[in-house]
């Protein structure tokens, strides 16, 4: 999707906290895939954990670094995942639900192309 | 009750709560806070309210502030490696 419309629109991963940190609710696909950190507690340690995961899954998508006291996620509630769209004007204009149940990519990309097709 | 318990001691272990309560802190960054904030997991944003604006490092330490792209769509993801 960040291929098809990077030059459209502008994406952003905001990386939070984790949602299932070693030292925390621990999830067994992690511990067998070996994505095993524990909850970083600087912002240093935030960002060698995200930069594991740009490289390791090859994203290329601009990554942003929350707060290490989770300001941008307190904010907005995005935690553990949700997606966002903000329109050209900066008001809100798609609200995914709560992941893991309610990221849905697909939805996003359809209040996108709308937002796009607006203009 | 019993189980509604458990569910909020499952959230605090989550940490689903430790954002949510508006502690200011000292990282590096900042947000816009909107005046009808509230503490709840859903928060408090809706469609077609103003994005709280903040200014975030991206991987090379370089800010990026959300009202820079004013006139572009902007997508935003929010998540974690784990």
């Amino acid at each position: 999707m960040y291929r098809t419309y990077r030059d459209r629109a502008v994406f952003l991963m905001i990386y939070i906290k984790e949602a299932h940190p070693q030292d925390g609710w621990q999830a067994a696909k992690n511990t067998k895939t070996g994505v095993v950190y524990n909850q970083p507690k600087t912002a240093e340690e935030r960002g060698k954990i995200a930069h594991a995961c740009r490289t390791t899954l090859q994203l290329d998508i601009p990554f942003v670094l929350d707060t290490i006291d989770n300001q941008v996620d307190g904010v907005y509630a995005g935690f553990p995942e949700r997606i966002y769209i903000v329109n050209q004007e900066g008001r809100i204009h798609y609200k995914g639900g709560i992941g893991p149940e309610g990221f849905k990519p697909l939805e996003a990309e359809a209040s996108l192309k709308e937002l796009l097709s607006e203009k | 009750m019993k189980r509604k318990l458990s569910v909020l001691v499952g959230a605090c272990i989550l940490g689903l709560i430790a954002p949510l309560t508006g502690e200011e802190g000292n990282g590096a960054g900042s947000i816009e806070r909107p005046p009808n904030a509230e503490p709840k997991f859903e928060g408090s944003l809706k469609a077609g309210d103003k994005a709280p604006d903040f200014t975030l490092k991206d991987m090379d330490g370089k800010e990026v502030v959300l009202s820079s792209f004013r006139g572009k769509p902007v997508f935003l993801i929010f998540g974690s490696y784990t």
